[in-house]
């Protein structure tokens, strides 16, 4: 299927993400609750308590009472600009706090509110206004909304070294929605756009008027810097610590660590690496240049931050002054859980090589931490799937700098049959460990099943004995009988060589001698042959299948399939399923601001409504799980659209490559068992009113014939609606696409009705 | 007639209770349609009464109803596939022109009247384009239908004895006046192929508007008056046979 079009969901988020650039602030610029955090069994960050009021509440009402604060005195075009602004802001904004990436009254949204108290102390009204969430996110960020909420990433927790820093960072996004930087910016770059802008001697191009704009940012940067320093000297934060953000800022793209990788993380008793498979000289990490020319940036480079800072710090004592002025324990436990929570997200983010890193460093603090080597485990069985996949590499080893590169360098120098066998490996080690794990035993069953079907096709590799006589990779990547002197290579033809080395390559790929002692611990054991045993015959049939569908007879039954499949549908034989956050957008290519907020607010309430109507009618039970109705008690329902849409983002990013289990896998199981049943859906209308072509009327030239057909173009409204809806089994990843469908036709209702109900029928009938 | 319409009933009965176990999603679940449509101008090749019966006039005064395309079907149309209509239809029109003057083409002029019924039963197949977003049975859509005609037909001619056309049947009147033709029952039954394109929305999620062009392939060879010389009534027959109406149609209809 061609589920890249499916990333619609995804499209238009990052869409109204890059709304958000334009309308918050990015500075690439926390007590915890009393109980203990059981780190062992660590389970990721959700969502507590009450989800705020002003989350739940419709954009559209925000936007209408933001509307009032509009003034009469304004210029016509700053009443629109800034009509324009709420419109977005708010949209976006609760688009964003709905994701369910940001999270509420959790340890680490806790613990930063207190460290902001510290700053607000005596400012009553800025206490009442903001509110501080803490996003699921691996990057190094914070910023700042006009409505008064502060975000800051699990990243950027995972990074800063003591609270001082955490509260400068928190000072300078206070400033931002003190001085209402989002609305300004907002209304300059829309008066640099039209050239009216009273700040600047304006030029006509668009590059010089993005200088500008990044110039007027920069300013309102550097005054975020100097009024959130002087809100944070007035506390008795350690002053000197502010140097160091700029660090944590100007490195946020590496992991939050830097230690030398060492490959015996993944030895056994039988399994000794050897010497080779670890990188001797590490690319060092490369020095930011401080005094960058930040003309093409929106933050000043960070030698003008730091003598803008150095300055206004000249004149205050560092005496008196703590790095902390809540318990550093809370600090220290509040890094440790986003330092759990980051490498999980990296994961989520495609960074498989960081994600893992990251895990690993924090594995150096909790020695034998199941959850971090599960982490590890996710990110070398995703690795070995990508490999398996044709992907050749995940990341180049050249380009990572820092102690990252050990561990880049250590799996990209294993062949993928040899990935595929350290996969079973960890799998089993950690399958072991705990058996009751699902995601574990499924990663252990998975990977054994990949085995099989691209590698080997017993374990006769495996055994004992030749583990015993287990010599170093290094030394057996080409097989003796084609080891070959450069003068009997040079005898021979062109095709011959290619043809040679293709046979010596696969050949490499099976013979991994060291591998075949990696599984030695668990080759004797009952349950890994039982394992094995059911792995081969699912590897054996996936083989058949394959072979049946590319042979002629099979390219024809496939052909004869799609055939009935599209006469008389999918006929899915599911009784009930769960429609997931039924997303909707309504766009207009003919104006400047393609998303029309208000009314893709309305269809997606309409929608819902559609929906239910439709599977009552088709007679499928329907539960609709949608932001919209959540109720501000109804955390766990708020937890569980959430988390589906995390885990269906990343079955999305995933492809065709059916990678079990998902994100978060054992949380999605429970929630299969919550709603008993494991189809869910994802379903969705993308609908845009389009631009004429002009020169389409430059064929009435060709005389009255086309006239005709001129005057039906000319009235016709152009309209692209695309239709989807996804059905997945969140037990196994596996899914069907009942509906991915363009119609080059407005999105009526009888339109949306007619293939709802034919959805819905194609998933219950047998 | 009365055999066929029982025919088609009973086909639209099995083809339902076959079409159960199949996934035909209908509106909402809805594959039943009836539906009044009208064929109308403004038509290519509209073919009048002037043409069918006299094509030697140049002018005759037509009746309200004198084009033959301008005809009334009522139908039941039924979704027996994801993209697949039948539908069975009931049609009337009528052609004609007044009694009166008429205009022959070399400028002479006589008397005449002219006027003849049609009733139709057809089948036909209406498919969906789903990638036009139509399931049956709304949306856009192409079709074949097959009809049966039933026309009956009355012609009267008088003229001036002196115009003495030799494709006229002349008979002496007792007054001296020559009658070419006099008073003629025509009847003729005959198949006749349609092609039509539309689509077909929902209102209210219970009617359905049908807008569409349609194509009919019409023969007509009975209703030529006897009163043609044969070579002429060759020559007649030969165009009637290559001739066909195109027009647009409009209906209303609902859904159940």
């Amino acid at each position: 299927m061609n589920i890249k079009i499916l990333s619609i969901c995804n499209l238009s988020f990052c869409h109204k993400f890059n709304l958000v650039a334009v309308s918050v602030f990015l500075l690439l610029s926390t007590r915890l609750f009393a109980q203990q955090i059981d780190f062992f069994n660590y389970q990721p960050l959700r969502s507590q308590g009450q989800i705020p009021k002003e989350v739940l509440t419709a954009s559209s009402v925000k936007y209408k009472s933001d509307l009032k604060k509009i003034s009469e005195k304004d210029s016509r075009n700053e009443r629109k600009a800034k009509q324009r602004f709420y419109l977005e802001s708010n949209f976006v904004i609760d688009d964003l706090l709905r994701s369910g990436y940001v999270l509420f009254n959790d340890p680490l949204g806790v613990y930063v509110t207190a460290v902001a108290e510290k700053l607000l102390e005596g400012d009553e009204v800025s206490r009442k206004r903001l509110k501080f969430y803490v996003m699921r996110s691996s990057d190094v960020n914070a910023f700042a909304t006009d409505q008064g909420a502060i975000l800051v990433t699990t990243g950027l927790l995972s990074q800063i070294e003591n609270e001082a820093q955490l509260a400068f960072i928190l000072a300078h996004e206070i400033v931002h929605f003190q001085k209402k930087h989002t609305i300004d910016m907002f209304i300059e770059v829309d008066a640099i756009d039209r050239g009216v802008s009273k700040n600047y001697v304006l030029k006509k191009s668009t590059f010089d008027k993005d200088l500008i704009k990044n110039s007027y940012s920069r300013d309102l940067e550097l005054e975020a810097d100097k009024d959130g320093l002087a809100r944070f000297v007035k506390t008795k934060y350690d002053i000197l610590s502010v140097d160091g953000v700029f660090d944590v800022l100007a490195y946020g793209h590496l992991p939050f660590d830097d230690r030398k990788f060492a490959v015996s993380y993944f030895e056994n008793a039988y399994l000794k690496f050897p010497t080779d498979y670890t990188k001797s000289e590490i690319r060092a990490i490369a020095a930011v240049d401080d005094d960058t020319d930040d003309s093409k940036s929106t933050h000043p480079n960070i030698n003008k931050r730091r003598a803008a800072i150095a300055a206004a710090l000249a004149s205050v004592s560092p005496e008196g002054r703590s790095k902390f002025l809540l318990p550093e324990s809370r600090f220290r436990e509040m890094q440790q859980i986003a330092r759990f929570e980051v490498p999980l997200l990296s994961l989520h983010q495609e960074q498989y090589y960081r994600g893992m890193y990251e895990a690993w460093l924090s594995l150096q603090a909790h020695p034998n931490n199941f959850y971090l080597q599960k982490t590890i485990l996710k990110g070398i069985y995703t690795a070995s799937k990508y490999r398996n996949n044709g992907q050749k590499y995940l990341a180049k080893v050249d380009s990572i700098e820092g102690e990252l590169q050990g561990l880049v360098y250590f799996i990209e120098k294993l062949n993928n049959a040899d990935l595929n066998v350290l996969a079973v490996a960890e799998a089993w080690r950690l399958h072991r460990m705990d058996v009751k794990d699902e995601e574990v035993a499924i990663m252990a069953n998975d990977a054994l099943k990949e085995l099989f079907f691209y590698h080997f096709e017993d374990l006769s590799s495996f055994s004992k004995e030749k583990a015993a006589q287990a010599q170093p990779i290094s030394e057996t990547v080409v097989p003796e009988e084609n080891a070959q002197t450069p003068d009997t290579k040079a005898g021979k033809g062109k095709m011959e060589k290619i043809r040679e080395q293709k046979k010596a390559e696969k050949k490499t790929e099976k013979s991994s001698v060291l591998m075949s002692s990696a599984l030695a611990p668990y080759i004797d054991g009952d349950d890994f042959q039982k394992a094995v045993q059911t792995a081969q015959e699912a590897a054996k049939k996936r083989e058949q299948r394959r072979k049946h569908y590319d042979s002629d007879e099979g390219k024809r039954a496939l052909r004869r399939e799609q055939l009935v499949m599209k006469k008389k549908g999918r006929r899915l034989n599911i009784q009930k399923v769960v429609a997931v956050n039924p997303f909707y957008i309504n766009l207009d290519a003919r104006k400047k601001n393609a998303v029309q907020f208000e009314k893709s607010e309305a269809s997606q309430r309409l929608f819902s409504d559609i929906l239910k109507t439709n599977a009552q009618k088709a007679g499928l039970k329907l539960t609709v799980l949608d932001v919209e109705d959540v109720k501000p008690t109804d955390v766990e329902k708020f937890n569980d659209i959430a988390l589906l849409n995390q885990w269906f983002s990343e079955q999305v990013n995933f492809e065709n490559l059916s990678i079990t289990p998902g994100f978060r896998q054992t949380e999605i199981n429970a929630i299969a068992q919550k709603y008993d049943t494991k189809f869910f859906c994802w379903t969705g209308v993308l609908s845009m009113r389009g631009r004429k072509n002009p020169s389409v009327y430059l064929t009435a030239l060709f005389g009255p014939t086309v006239w005709p057909f001129l005057a039906y173009y000319a009235i016709r409204r152009e309209y692209d609606c695309l239709y989807y809806n996804l059905v997945y089994n969140i037990e196994t990843g596996g899914f069907d696409s009942v509906k991915f469908e363009y119609f080059n036709t407005a999105d009526s209702k009888s339109l949306l009705n007619l293939h709802t109900y034919d959805a819905f029928l194609q998933i219950k009938s047998k | 007639m009365k055999n066929i319409a029982i025919s088609l009933f009973f086909a639209l009965f099995c083809l339902h209770a076959r079409a159960q176990k199949a996934v035909v999603p209908g509106y909402q679940g809805k594959r039943f349609n009836v539906e009044i449509t009208a064929n109308y101008f403004p038509a290519l090749n509209n073919l009048t009464a002037k043409h069918r019966a006299f094509p030697i006039l140049s002018d005759a005064e037509e009746t309200s109803y004198g084009a033959f395309n301008a005809r009334y079907e009522a139908s039941l149309s039924y979704a027996v596939r994801r993209r697949l209509t039948l539908t069975a239809d009931y049609g009337i029109g009528k052609t004609g022109f007044e009694n009166g003057a008429v205009v022959f083409s070399d400028g002479t002029s006589g008397n005449g009247f002219y006027a003849a019924d049609f009733k139709t039963l057809g089948v036909g197949l209406l498919i969906h384009g789903q990638r036009r977003w139509g399931l049956a049975p709304i949306g856009p859509y192409w079709g074949i239908k097959v009809m049966r005609t039933s026309a009956k037909g009355t012609l009267k001619e008088i003229s001036d004895p002196v115009t003495g056309y030799s494709w006229v049947k002349l008979s002496e009147l007792a007054n001296g006046d020559i009658s070419i033709g006099g008073d003629e029952d025509l009847k003729d039954s005959f198949f006749n192929l349609g092609v039509t394109f539309g689509t077909k929305r929902v209102l209210f999620d219970k009617l359905v508007l049908n807008l569409g062009f349609n194509v009919n392939f019409v023969g007509m060879n009975g209703l030529i008056a006897d009163f043609y010389g044969y070579e002429q009534k060759e020559v007649m027959i030969a165009s009637v046979q290559k001739s066909y109406t195109a027009n647009v149609h409009i209906g209303a209809g609902y859904l159940f």
